[in-house]
């Protein structure tokens, strides 16, 4: 039986970054996931993680997002130059976040390109969100970014690749 | 029992070494603990894909797929059923956002879990639906099947629909193995659709 789940790279910083990419991916997968486990170096606020796909760093990405906080759910939408949208934590606490997006399809050139994500903090917020990619180029690179400065260091990013038969 | 002889780099046959197993001398065979059953493709004219036959030799099934629907219409709606099951045996709960408000439901004794709604004709060309659903602990027979899902599109803000977030959660009222599961709708998937069914052992 042929492996169907398995690492195609991981990337832990050793020094702040502002973001990290995966380049040359392989089209020979069905879906991508990408395992993300950090925080980011604001101080403040509510920080967000987001994807860039192909280098396309354009205003090609629309996300919808629903958050709870511990005492009420809400939900927001956006256009934006990235995709993915959910939820970092900030320096102010210890724990680092984890993130898992799921981007399926990613070779096919029929679709625009769909991601589901899911971050949060435990000091602060949970956040599930849908984003689009409006472009139906198979996706053969993703630079991670988030929506403060940079990624702390010790932040781990793994990308694994899922074969369907 | 008849003994094998193990071949050296060089090629030959060493005598001394003579096994009654072909493992012997080589490594264990660790098989993959998430392995793909089957795909399926939309095709503009199926509403419904059945994957049958299901192994009982994994632990948990899940679901991954990209819908859209070919009706005229702005969303269609996602089901599965479990081994033809048609009655009303399913029951779920669900939580939504699509960007402007938060929202629920549930249906209790109902003959579908559903999933989602997701895009038809009326959205945006080449918007599509996105969906992971587990079904964990499937092989039991001391319990009921249960449910997990979560899924989601953003539409762009274009159309009738912005999209939504969607998490679910739901129970099939019988503890026989699963042995198959459809994924269906009301209309026909759209070319590009594509639904897998993988195994977690």
């Amino acid at each position: 039986m042929p492996i169907t789940y398995e690492p195609i790279a991981t990337s832990t910083l050793t020094s702040t970054a502002a973001s990290v990419t995966f380049s040359s991916i392989p089209s020979t997968y069905t879906d991508l996931i990408l395992v993300i486990s950090g925080r980011v170096s604001a101080s403040v606020g509510n920080n967000a993680s987001g994807l860039r796909f192909n280098g396309d760093s354009g205003n090609n990405y629309s996300m919808v997002r629903l958050t709870g906080d511990g005492s009420a759910a809400s939900t927001d939408r956006t256009t934006a130059t990235y995709a993915g949208w959910a939820f970092i934590a900030n320096s102010t606490v210890s724990e680092v976040t984890p993130v898992v997006y799921n981007i399926q399809n990613y070779v096919n050139t029929t679709t625009n390109k769909v991601v589901l994500g899911r971050g949060s903090s435990a000091s602060s917020l949970i956040s599930a969100t849908a984003s689009m990619w409006r472009n139906t180029a198979a996706i053969t690179s993703i630079e991670v970014i988030q929506s403060s400065t940079t990624w702390i260091v010790g932040s781990t990013f793994t990308l694994f690749g899922v074969k369907s038969a | 029992m008849a003994y094998i002889a193990k071949l050296t780099n060089e090629g030959g046959v060493k005598s001394l070494n003579r096994y009654i197993s072909m493992l012997a001398g080589n490594d264990a065979f660790v098989g993959a603990a998430y392995e793909s059953i089957a795909t399926y493709s939309g095709n503009g004219s199926a509403s419904a894909f059945t994957f049958s036959s299901i192994p009982t030799t994994y632990k948990h099934l899940q679901v991954r797929l990209i819908v859209r629907g070919v009706r005229a219409f702005s969303s269609e709606q996602l089901y599965i059923r479990l081994n033809g099951d048609a009655g009303n045996n399913y029951s779920y709960y669900y939580f939504t956002g699509n960007g402007s408000g938060t929202g629920g439901g549930s249906n209790a004794n109902v003959n579908v879990y559903l999933v989602n709604e997701f895009p038809a004709a009326n959205e945006t060309a080449n918007v599509f639906s996105t969906s992971i659903i587990d079904i964990l602990d499937s092989n039991s027979t001391a319990k009921n099947s249960t449910f997990r899902s979560l899924s989601g599109y953003d539409n762009n803000g274009n159309a009738n629909y912005n999209g939504t977030v969607w998490f679910g959660g739901g129970v099939w009222a019988n503890t026989a193995a699963i042995t198959s599961l459809t994924v269906l709708s009301n209309g026909a998937f759209a070319t590009g659709s594509s639904i897998a069914l993988y195994g977690v052992k």
